[in-house]
This record gives structure tokens, C-alpha cells and sequence, in this order.
């Protein structure tokens, strides 16, 4: 027993400390930069911004997500983005905004945002879109 | 008797002599001090080989650490959307600078947005709209009164768009529906009109006093047509002072831009297309740009299966309706987000001639497909649609 404790000295210490810090790194990287392909983060703001899930576009989908105020039909399809073909807001906002492969769709009456990842960025992919 | 007690007696010493055994045997069952310990050659061999293990791991992983940032520190990309100024707020940058100045530009956002805010109960602007005064407490956290600020420049670009761009506009987005939660719209008649447009004018309802706003009664404010560009101001100037080499400011399609990116490339923003498709027109620069664009295609009621926008003709009350969108290219946030939404409530002869007076650069797409660029705006606009 005494043994073992007198193996867990400062070094060690450091090691998990060094490890740690390599994986925040990780979790940075992986919630603020780099999605291994083109793809769309849906976050949340029920419970302060979240991301809740990751579609990548891959191939055609819909799916149904959840709102502040009701549920939202998403769209996906590799050639155009994604589109909120149906919402439960009073303003329809986000419907209005059609396709999208750049720009975040927003419905804030929901607190959903569908936010882009293109790391395979086209040459003739904007940084922003004004609108 | 004696036998008794000599048994007793015997009993008696011998659990003296197991408690004397038992406290001689303490010290050594006790925890002891690793100072203490008087470690064997083959125990400090071992130990120290385990140290030696355990710190050249960490050192390669600082090794490892230290030279990604090094290669990266300045390259690494780092996007974030948040909910805010009723819209969602995103900002790409680099590096950890920008990571960091980010995080400090969300927080100012989020202050102003408490000051500024039309729809949040309780933000400076509901209480000048509710009770006709607004005194900024300086005791406050801020030694800044921001909705002054903005107050005073919203004064300064309604005289200048001679009444164009007008915050108080608010009280006619209100017979229009436009606050309702449901967005139901309603024409109101010529009497309901002419009455709302007598609380219209910002410079004649909404007086600046020193520290103080006056509101007159049943007017309303609603900053949204400048504080958008006043927001990317503020937060530029956070992300400029973080030492953030490149970022871009997005506020729902209100856009600012610095920096050179790590790849070098000149920074692309798209001008949308309200009819669809691709783009309308690229805006491709190096050097820092502030972007607006003003459309009544996301943001209208429907009236008898009509749509109306929310800027409104400050000479008719009605809503404008020469254009679907007009984008404006500046070097000031403020000027793109204040005269995309002026452009738009002109008619289009007053609009062109005024994008030519004072050099802005503008792009309209009217209602029927058509696309106008001002002179200044052709050296900022290019891949336009053609119709």
C-alpha cells in the first residue's frame, strides 16, 4: 500500500494534467473546427446553444427536429443544402429562407439554427451571404 | 479465595502485556511520512526509472502541443453561431487569438443587445418605448450610455437620408400587424394611417437631452434598421484589440470582414437572390468591406394573400415596394446597414440619384428582375445574374 502511494508523485500529476489538456485541445477542435465532411450542425438553444446533432450530406434526407415552440421538417440533399421545409414559427422566416449551402438557416421563435460545416470548400464557395 | 485472586492477577497481566505488544506495534502500522521511508537502492533504481518514463511522456506531449501551435496557432479555424439582437450572430476567425476575442465580442454583442433590444422586456429600449423616458444609470457596469450612442447616430442618418431611414417607423409596423406574435397582418384605413403618421418623424417624436431621451407619447422606436451595423462595430473593435489576424462579423446577412485568411485568399461574400437560385452577385476583397442588404423577402405580413414588407415609404406610410432587395457595400457597418434599409424605402429615381450624389456603392433588384448598380458599385459587385 505504501508502495503504490509513493509511486503518484508530481510527474504524474502532470502527465494527467498534460492529457487533459490534449483533450480539451481535441474538444475544441472538434466543436469549433473541423467536421471530417461537408455537413450541417443543428443546435439547439433550449438549454443554452447546443448542438444536438450532425447531418452530413451525403445523401437526400429529412428529418423531423424539435423547436421551442413545435417541430421543425429539415431537408438535406448533397446538391443544394438544406431547407426548413416546414416550421411550426409564426413568421416563417426560416421556410422563406429557401436553400441553403453557406449560410446558417435561423428560426429563432424555435431557437434551432441548421449551421453549415463545408470543410471541402469549393473555389467558388462564399465566406458569408448577405441577404 | 487466594486461588481466585491469583487467576485474576495472571488474567490482568496478560492484557497488559497484549495492550503494551499492541502499543508497541502502533508506530509501525501507522501511515508514514514518504519523507520518512528509508527506500532500498533497487527501490529508488525503479523509482526513478518510472519517473523518468512518466515526465519524457509529458515532455513529448508538450513537444507535441507547443509545435501544433506553433504550425497552427494562427491558422486554426473557429466558427460560432449564437442566438442574439433577435437573429442568429456568427463569426469566423483564426487563430487563438480570434478563438478568445470571439468569446469576448459575443459578450458585448449580448450587452448591447440588453440595451437595445426592441422585443425584450426590461432592455433600455422597452423602457423608453413603455414610459416615454430613458435616463442611462452611469452607476452602471458600462461607462458607456450605447443607446445614446445610437440614438444620436440614428439622428445623424435620418437627416441624412432625409428622413429615409427612420426608427420610428415602429408605430407603423404596429397597425400593420408586424408585433403581433402571429404576424397577422391588416391594411389599416386611410384615417388609422394619417393619425399613426403624426407619431412618425424621428426627429420630431424622439428628443435628445443631454443624458436623457424623451419619447413622445404613442410613438415607438425601433432600432433594428442600425443597430445591427452598431453591433459589428463594437464587436470589431474587440476582435481588432484581441489581435485576431482575419474574421468575419455576421449579423443575419449584415457582414464585415478584415484580415488577411491563412490561405490567403481574398474573402467571398454572396449577395442572395430573393427569387432563388444561385447568387445574384459575388463581392470578392481583400481589403475590409461592410456589407447590408435590405429586402422585404424574409421579413413581411400577408395580407388577402399579398405580401408586405416591413420597411416602409416614410412619404406614403405604406409599405416600399419598388425593390426586392438592395445591397450596400461600405467601409463603415453602420452606413451599409443604415442606407441598405433608406435605399430601399426610395424610389428608385430618388435611390439612383442619391447612390450617385453621395458615391455608394448599391445594388437593387426591383421587383421586376431588374438590375441596377450605382458607379461606385460596380467596383465592388461582380458575377451579376443577369435576368
Amino acid at each position: 500500500m505504501n508502495n503504490q502511494k509513493q509511486w503518484w508523485g508530481k510527474g504524474d500529476s502532470l502527465l494527467i494534467l498534460g492529457l487533459a489538456f490534449m483533450g480539451m485541445i481535441a474538444w475544441l477542435v472538434s466543436r469549433f473546427g473541423f467536421v471530417g465532411a461537408d455537413a450541417f450542425l443543428i443546435k439547439s438553444n433550449n438549454n443554452g446553444i447546443e448542438t444536438i446533432q450532425t447531418v452530413t450530406l451525403d445523401s437526400d434526407k429529412t428529418i423531423t427536429v424539435k423547436g421551442q415552440i413545435g417541430e421543425m421538417q429539415l431537408e438535406f440533399k448533397p446538391d443544394k443544402g438544406a431547407r426548413v421545409a416546414s416550421s411550426t414559427c409564426p413568421c416563417q422566416v426560416c421556410v422563406n429562407s429557401g436553400w441553403s449551402r453557406t449560410e446558417a438557416l435561423i428560426c429563432v421563435p424555435n431557437g434551432i439554427i441548421i449551421q453549415p460545416k463545408l470543410n471541402n470548400q469549393k473555389p467558388d464557395t462564399a465566406d458569408a451571404v448577405t441577404r | 479465595m487466594d486461588d481466585e485472586k491469583k487467576v485474576n492477577t495472571t488474567e490482568v497481566n496478560a492484557e497488559e502485556k497484549v495492550q503494551a505488544e499492541n502499543t508497541q506495534q502502533k508506530p509501525e502500522q501507522a501511515p508514514r511520512n514518504p519523507a520518512d521511508i528509508e527506500l532500498t537502492p533497487e527501490e529508488i533504481k525503479k523509482n526513478l526509472k518510472k519517473r523518468l518514463v512518466s515526465s519524457s511522456i509529458l515532455i513529448l506531449l508538450l513537444i507535441l502541443v507547443s509545435s501544433f501551435f506553433y504550425v497552427h496557432g494562427d491558422t486554426m479555424y473557429f466558427e460560432d453561431t449564437r442566438f442574439l439582437m433577435n437573429t442568429a450572430y456568427t463569426i469566423k476567425t483564426y487563430g487563438i487569438k480570434g478563438f478568445l476575442g470571439m468569446q469576448a465580442a459575443f459578450k458585448k454583442i449580448h450587452q448591447v443587445e440588453n440595451l437595445t433590444s426592441f422585443y425584450q422586456q426590461g432592455s433600455g429600449l422597452s423602457s423608453l418605448n413603455k414610459t416615454g423616458s430613458y435616463v442611462y444609470d452611469f452607476n452602471n457596469k458600462q461607462k458607456r450610455d450605447l443607446l445614446r450612442e445610437i440614438a444620436m447616430g440614428a439622428k445623424f442618418m435620418y437627416e441624412n437620408t432625409d428622413g429615409y431611414f427612420d426608427p420610428s417607423f415602429a408605430a407603423l409596423h404596429e397597425i400593420y400587424g408586424f408585433h403581433t406574435p402571429d404576424k397577422i397582418g391588416r391594411l389599416p384605413d386611410d384615417t388609422e394611417l394619417a393619425n399613426t403618421m403624426l407619431k412618425c418623424g424621428y426627429n420630431h417624436v424622439l428628443h435628445i437631452e443631454g443624458d436623457k431621451l424623451t419619447l413622445n407619447s404613442g410613438s415607438m422606436i425601433d432600432f433594428g434598421g442600425i443597430v445591427g451595423g452598431y453591433s459589428i462595430m463594437c464587436a470589431r473593435a474587440i476582435l481588432q484589440a484581441s489581435g485576431c489576424k482575419a474574421f468575419l462579423i455576421d449579423d443575419a446577412g449584415d457582414i464585415w470582414f478584415e484580415g488577411e485568411k491563412p490561405d490567403k485568399s481574398p474573402w467571398k461574400i454572396a449577395v442572395k437572390d430573393p427569387r432563388g437560385g444561385s447568387s445574384l452577385a459575388m463581392i470578392v476583397s481583400k481589403t475590409p468591406l461592410a456589407i447590408s442588404t435590405s429586402g422585404s423577402y424574409e421579413r413581411y405580413v400577408t395580407v388577402n394573400g399579398k405580401k408586405y414588407g416591413h420597411i416602409m415609404d416614410p412619404k406614403t406610410g405604406k409599405p416600399a415596394d419598388y425593390y426586392d432587395s438592395v445591397t450596400v457595400v461600405s467601409l463603415d457597418p453602420i452606413q451599409s446597414d443604415v442606407l441598405s434599409t433608406a435605399l430601399f424605402a426610395m424610389p428608385p429615381e430618388k435611390a439612383y440619384k442619391y447612390a450617385e450624389d453621395k458615391n455608394v456603392a448599391a445594388l437593387f433588384l426591383d421587383t421586376k428582375g431588374e438590375i441596377t448598380v450605382s458607379t461606385k458599385g460596380k467596383l465592388y459587385f461582380s458575377d451579376i445574374k443577369v435576368k
